[in-house]
Formats: structure tokens, sequence, C-alpha cells
């Protein structure tokens, strides 16, 4: 049985919730966490606060313009973070600061430097911090057990392909003479219909940057190696939303890690037409004695029938326990002030290493991860 | 009619050359004095047959630099065929075809996993394949080479590669895996769709207690029925066969570069005269 301290349950402020919402959603999955008030700044522009006050209402919870008195005013002791990337890490300082623990949506930042904010923040006023991820998904937690259980012996390289196929507004080439560039925050405000819109906010992301974090945990979860140089190729190859604003939806990472350990990530936004479901992620592991070959999709059940909708997903995923795994071992780090999953330090390093990739995939040359 | 000799069938045993000649009409193994072509494994074999005026089907293992494959150039006079059987796989020609026939667009990301069990020299064989094969589907030599390896003696190697159009390629090729089956997959990423040739995806599963074995449906010979047409049809034709001196010397040119990119850690450019490489 539990220690009454282990069954409390942690009132959560959903501090902005302008994406699609399943940061917050996952985390009410877990009984003893229980979402009790958004709040955001009062000087949001009115689409945030129309976002804000419609995830409130369709909870019936209040929506407070104003973080701080939300905190203050509803005994919360867990912030979930989901508002444009570039606020994300002012509002988990803010948050730290007020005592809370934090969850926060992906990216953590599109700043190396805003990272170094919330490490700082996390560590000096002593709460938990877990970016949201993919760590808990079945194929992963298999993927894990195989290796720590010494199948493949010691793993020395791990691939990772990571492909959404999903479209992104308008195709590459689309564009007329006379049209205007299309405008980042416009078109992912206009994408959250279709649940697209990952890359919030008003500086341009590519997808290493929306996206980057899952893949790149997964390395970081079954390798446990810091990467030090990156070598990436990236392209705006087929949305001309990212050709406009110079950011890509196709990229290739090379990872050298510590130890002598190699990684690769395939990654892109790549169209719908690209594949019958959301796309092709799969782990390929070497090890001394042997090699994994994982699709992150399994276990999944397919479902073909008459008039089915062209985009309707003929494969689906089951028996996913991500979002209770997530929270429980996020509860468990807020329990035992331990570190968890993905916490701020690992998080920090994965961002550095997006930069890197980022960095390299438009300079040319290998990049040293700072 | 082509009158076929196994002088050396190479890794290819020769019951697969008998299989897939006994597919085609127009091939017949015979005795080395009665034919008109030949399958050799070594450089010198290739310089006596040519000169006794027999086209060469010649293993890929034996062109091992970029000197090598020049010693092949043959303008003249019988045909050179590298007897590379990865162009012709099943899988591999449907997805080449695809990228022809414009049904995945434009190309732009080409991934490649080539995992054997210990076969001795990676950089000799297999990598050098994969580099024919990622430069036969983007039709041009990559314009950007990186690579690094693990282990002294080559165990694993990884090639990052950049083609023409921002279009890149991700090949890795080990020979770690303990003895038996080997593994591959190919993908090929297009601005409208995208192709899988993946072993992953043809696995049928034997349960005898425990965990169950995963089986792979092999592509038979089919490859090589594949690769002996091309072969009689560039005789036929009198045309160059694919692929030839030509493709065998860009792909050892890739090699060159990867290698020297190991030693340098750095990536190397494709130099302005398209026909060597040099460090960024």
């Amino acid at each position: 049985m539990n220690s009454p301290d282990h069954d409390s349950v942690f009132r959560c402020a959903v501090v902005s919730v302008v994406k699609h919402a399943y940061v917050p959603n996952g985390v009410e999955v877990h009984p003893r966490f229980e979402l009790v008030v958004v709040c955001d700044d009062a000087d949001q522009p009115d689409w945030v606060h129309e976002r804000n006050q419609l995830y409130a209402d369709e909870h019936e919870i209040p929506y407070v313009r104003g973080i701080e008195e939300a905190v203050a005013a509803h005994d919360v002791q867990v912030a979930v973070i989901s508002s444009e990337a570039e606020r994300h890490c002012e509002l988990a300082v803010r948050c730290a600061a007020a005592g809370l623990h934090v969850v926060q949506d992906k990216p953590m930042s599109n700043r190396i430097s805003e990272c170094d904010r919330v490490v700082e923040a996390v560590a000096a006023h002593d709460v938990r911090f877990m970016m949201w991820n993919r760590n808990f998904l079945p194929a992963l937690v298999e993927a894990k057990r195989v290796i720590e259980e010494g199948g493949i012996g010691k793993p020395y390289a791990f691939h990772v392909d990571f492909y959404f196929a999903k479209d992104s507004g308008p195709p590459r080439g689309s564009r007329g003479p006379d049209d205007p560039p299309i405008n980042w925050l416009e078109r992912q405000i206009e994408a959250h219909s279709d649940g697209s819109d990952g890359g919030v906010g008003v500086d341009p992301m590519g997808e290493l940057k929306i996206e980057g974090i899952y893949p790149l945990a997964y390395i970081q979860h079954l390798a446990g190696s810091r990467v030090e140089r990156v070598y990436a190729r990236t392209a705006s190859h087929f949305h001309q939303a990212n050709l406009d604003n110079d950011v890509e939806d196709l990229a290739t990472v090379t990872l050298e890690m510590e130890n002598g350990v190699i990684g690769t990530l395939c990654i892109g936004r790549i169209g719908a037409a690209s594949h019958p479901d959301i796309g092709e992620i799969k782990l390929h592991v070497l090890g001394e004695t042997g090699g994994l070959v994982i699709s992150e999709a399994r276990p999944e059940v397919s479902v073909y029938y008459r008039n089915q909708p062209p985009l309707e997903f003929r494969h689906r995923r089951m028996a996913i326990d991500l979002d209770y795994q997530l929270m429980e071992d996020f509860a468990r780090a807020i329990d035992t002030g331990g570190g968890g999953i993905l916490d701020a330090v690992t998080s920090r390093e994965i961002a550095a290493t997006v930069q890197a990739a980022v960095d390299s995939g438009k300079s040319g040359r290998v990049e040293t991860v700072a | 009619m082509v009158q076929l000799a196994l002088i050396d069938p190479g890794l290819t045993t020769a019951t697969d050359w008998q299989a897939a000649a006994q597919r085609r009409a127009d091939v017949r193994i015979v005795d080395a004095a009665t034919a008109d072509a030949v399958v050799v494994a070594k450089l010198s074999d290739v310089t006596r047959a040519l000169t006794d005026g027999q086209h060469v089907l010649l293993c890929p293992s034996a062109v091992t630099s970029v000197a090598d494959a020049e010693g092949l150039a043959n303008s003249d006079g019988p045909i050179v065929m590298l007897a590379s059987v990865d162009r012709f796989s099943p899988s591999i020609e449907q997805i080449h075809a695809c990228i022809v026939g414009g049904q995945l667009g434009n190309p732009g990301l080409l991934r490649i996993h080539r995992w054997l069990p210990d076969t001795g020299n990676i950089d000799s064989v297999r990598l050098v394949a994969e580099f024919d094969l990622a430069n036969w589907l983007f039709g041009s030599l990559p314009c950007d080479v990186y690579a690094v390896h693990r282990g002294g003696s080559g165990a694993y190697a990884h090639a990052h590669l950049g083609f023409p159009n921002g279009s890149m390629a991700l090949i890795d090729v080990a020979i770690t895996l303990p003895e038996g089956d080997d593994y591959f997959s190919l993908s090929v990423i297009g601005g409208d769709g995208s192709a899988y040739a993946d072993d992953h995806h043809n696995m049928h599963l034997v349960y005898g207690g425990g965990q169950p074995t995963a089986h792979r449906s092999g592509e038979g010979v089919t490859g090589l029925v594949n690769l002996l047409g091309e072969f009689v049809a560039a005789i036929d034709e009198s045309r160059p066969a694919l692929p030839g001196p030509t493709e065998a010397r860009a792909a050892q040119l890739v090699a060159d570069a990867a290698r020297q990119s190991i030693d340098a850690g750095r990536p190397l450019a494709l130099a302005e005269t398209g026909d060597a490489y040099e460090l960024a």
C-alpha cells in the first residue's frame, strides 16, 4: 500500500493551451493529477485567450487572465505549459519560481539560453520538471527491455526514422510570383483545426525543433550517452510555408556520442500521401552481438471498410499507456525528488543537439554540441 | 543466346547462376572453351576474357579502387558489366521504377541499413555497393560526403551523403551480426510519396516454444535473372551494360571520399570539376 503522501492528488494549472491539447489531456489521465484552472497572461492576443477559454469551458474549470493570480487562488502544485514555443521557458521559470512542478510541451525552447534559465530555476527552487515525450510507448518499453536484458549485447549504434505523414499547408512551389510569403504564425493558427500546428509561435521552426525531441529522447533513453558532435543535412522539400520561412521539413542527422556510440536520425513532415497512417517511425539498434528492429507504432490493429475516409488511419495504435506512465513517472519524481524520465538537464542537452543539427544543416560542417 | 561460363562465380554460388540461367531462354551455362561470355572474380581474368573477345560479368568485390574501375574501361568490343545484383532485386527495381516514373516526386531522402554477419571487410564490398545504389537512385554523384566508422577493423561504417537540390542519404553497413541471416532495408522519401523495401515487413513467424522466431521470405534468384536480362540486352543492343566501369568508378570515388572523411573527421565536397572530392 502506498504511503498517504504518495496518494495525494496534485492540483494542476494549465498555463496557456494554444496548441492541440495532448499534454494537459495526457496529464489528467492519471488519477493523481487534477486540472483545476486554465491561466495565461492578460496581455496575450485575443486568439490565445479564445483557445484558453475554450479549453477551460470544455473541462468546466475557470480561465484566469493572470498566471500568478491563478496559482495563488487555486492552491496549485503543478503547471502544465503548452503555449507558443518561444514562451515555454519564460513560463516555466515563473512557475518554478512560484514553487510549481512543471510539465512542459515540446520544444523546450527555440533558444538554448532560455533552456539554461529553466535548468537553473528548477534547481534553485527544487521543483521537478518533465518535457512531454514518448519514451513509454509500448515499442520503446520493449526496446529498452531487450537492450537491458543483453539481447543484442552492448549497443553501439542507434538509428531512428521519425516521419509524420501530414501535410502542412500549400505544397512547395505553389506560391505565385505575386503572392506574399506565408506568415508562419498565421499558418500555424490556421493549422489548429487539423492538429498540424505543432510549430505554433511567432518564430518559425523546422521539424528538428518541432518534433526532434521525441526521436532524440528515444536515443538518449536507450543509449544513455551524451551527444558530442553533429552533422546534418536539411531541406525544405515539401511545404511552401517551410520554404518561405527558411526552416526545414526534412532532415538527416549524424550523432557522435560519448564512448564511440553512433546515432542517426531521419525526420520529416513528409505529406499525407506518403503513408497510410501517421508515418513510418522505426528504430534500428545495433549491438555487439545482435541487432534490433522496432516499429514504434506497434501494437496496432488494422481496420478497413467501405467508404472509409481517405485520411482515416487504416492501422490504429492500441494499448497505449503512455500518458499514464509519463504521469506516474512524474508523480514518482515529485514524491522522491528524483529526476524522472526526461528532466530539465536532459531536455536542455537534447535542445542543444537540435540546435547543433540546425546549425550544421546551414553551415555544412560538423558542429559541436554546446 | 549467350553462352556463359562460370570461371569464378565469386560470392554468388554456381547453383544460383545455374538456377537463374535456367529461367532465361537466352542464356546457357557452358564450358569455358565454348563460351562467348564469362563470370569472373579477378581483374586479371577480365583482361584475359576481353583479349579473347568474351563479354564479362565481373563480381564487384574485384574492384577495390578508382584505378581498378578505370582499368575496366573498354569503349569498344566486348561488354564489361558488374555482377552487382542489388540494382536488380525485385524490391529495389520497383522503387527505382517509381522514382523514374515520377510517382514519388523528387526524391529527397534515401536510407539504407545493411547488416551482415561477419563477412570480412566492409569497404571493399558492401559500402561501395550501397554507394552505387545511392548514385543510381538519385541519378548523380553526391555533392557532400561525411562518414564515421566504429571498430578498428571497420566492423561498422556509416555514410551521410548530400545530393544536389538538397537531397540526402544515410547509409550504414555493419558486419557485427552473429552467424545467420542478414538484414536489409531501403527507403526513399520523395516529394509526393515514399517507398519502403524492408526485411522487417517480410517476416513469417515460427512457433517452436518460447519466443517465436522470424523467418524471411527471400527474393530467390529473381535479382540474378534480372541481371542476366540486362547483360543479354546490352550485348544484343551493342551498348554498355549497367552497372559497368563508369558506375563502378563513381561508387569507388564516393568510397574514397568516405574513407578520407573518416580519417579527417570532416565532410568532403565534390570539386567543381565534378570528378573528385576535397575537404570542405
